[in-house]
């Protein structure tokens, strides 16, 4: 899912993207190009992460 | 030996089927391949490099040049910018030595009344062929680039919209659509049958087209390979940047015409030797080689059609 906001800086853009506009791009994508290292990226927007609801300790039965 | 009386007895005659048997000679008619080749269109495809490495060389280098900074306004008594990127480049490597023989003995020469060496020549020379064909598709396969065609309607077929779909991928990585090929197995080639914008060859009057080219669809030309079935890469991504499963198997690819690079630094060539110890001709055709995905990030010209979760077509 392409959730994250970024403009791409330099000379060098990615396939079919151009520099200094924003683009959606999904984060396996973001994680491929940040691995390239010849990108500048610049992340404008990140979904946030929701927290996790924590787990109710389970409760234990007594042997009564 | 059967004897008669009089003209009524068949079982007295002369029959071909045993009597007569010895004088009725068997024919065999030239021979048949055991199996039909399989075509053999990728390399078509691509662009041949071979010419650089006639002399010597293992390696060939493709550079490759980034474009210049977006232009610029010019503003009065302002000195124009200057910027400077590291280009990059890509190897081929012309390392894989490959190899098919046969070695047939002379009784089996001559006595055969077929032309024993020149058709096991020809099946060295397929075989080969062949062989550089599985190396091309496991160079295209290295793309991390794939189309997920899961979206159709029905499962392992290329309808409309998937079309409008892969169209609509390659464009948005400025590849013209006339300058690419679509190579589909045999399954998603039969599924454009059903698609009104699928031009077959037989309609176009089109003499001598090449090898596998079996017809067109959004300008794009459609081969069939049966040659199609490495998985996708691990790290493979779908147009909407999801990851795909590892193991789906490909059925096809999309590629530009400087998507695949390949090169011989020994084109393939058939050797003959009569070797005195075994009293038999001994045939070796072999080739030195290689092919070459030529894509990088900044560039996208080649993906791989996948149908997720599909690991047998």
């Amino acid at each position: 899912m392409k959730d994250i906001k970024v403009i791409f800086r330099g000379r060098k853009t990615p396939s079919g993207k151009r520099a200094n506009a924003e683009y959606m791009i999904g984060a396996k994508k973001l994680e491929m190009l940040k691995k390239d290292g010849r990108f500048e990226i610049e992340v404008l927007d990140k979904p946030i992460a929701k927290p996790k609801k924590k787990k109710a300790p389970k409760k234990e039965t007594s042997d009564e | 030996m059967a004897t008669t009386i009089g003209s009524a007895n068949p079982v007295a005659s002369q029959a071909s089927d045993t009597e007569l048997a010895v004088f009725i000679p068997e024919i065999w008619s030239a021979a048949v391949r055991a199996s039909f080749k399989k075509s053999l269109v990728m390399a078509n495809a691509g662009t041949d490099f071979s010419s650089l490495a006639s002399g010597s060389g293992d390696t060939i280098n493709i550079p490759s040049v980034a474009d210049v900074a977006d232009a610029a306004t010019k503003a009065p008594h302002v000195p124009v910018n200057y910027t400077n990127a590291t280009e990059d480049s890509l190897a081929l490597a012309l390392t894989s030595h490959k190899y098919a023989s046969a070695m047939v003995e002379d009784m089996g020469v001559v006595q055969s009344n077929s032309d024993l060496l020149s058709m096991y020549s020809d099946s060295i020379g397929y075989k080969l062929a062949l062989g550089f064909e599985v190396e091309i598709e496991a160079a295209l396969a290295l793309t991390t680039e794939c189309i997920n065609i899961a979206g159709n309607t029905v499962a392992k077929t290329i309808d409309a919209l998937t079309l409008a779909h892969i169209s609509k991928v390659v464009m948005e990585n400025d590849c013209p659509l006339s300058e690419c090929t679509m190579i589909l197995n045999p399954t998603l080639y039969a599924s454009l049958f059903r698609i009104d914008d699928f031009i077959h060859i037989s309609k176009t009057g089109t003499a001598n087209v090449q090898n596998g080219l079996v017809g067109s669809v959004m300008g794009m030309d459609v081969v069939l390979s049966n040659n199609i079935t490495s998985t996708n890469h691990n790290d493979a991504v779908d147009s909407a940047d999801g990851a795909l499963t590892n193991g789906n198997v490909l059925g096809g690819f999309v590629l530009h015409n400087s998507a695949l690079a390949y090169g011989f630094s020994k084109a393939p060539t058939v050797s003959s030797e009569y070797d005195i110890d075994y009293i038999a001709h001994k045939l070796v055709g072999d080739y030195i080689g290689g092919a070459k995905l030529v894509q990088d990030a900044s560039q996208t010209k080649c993906w791989g059609i996948v149908e997720e979760a599909t690991t047998a077509w």
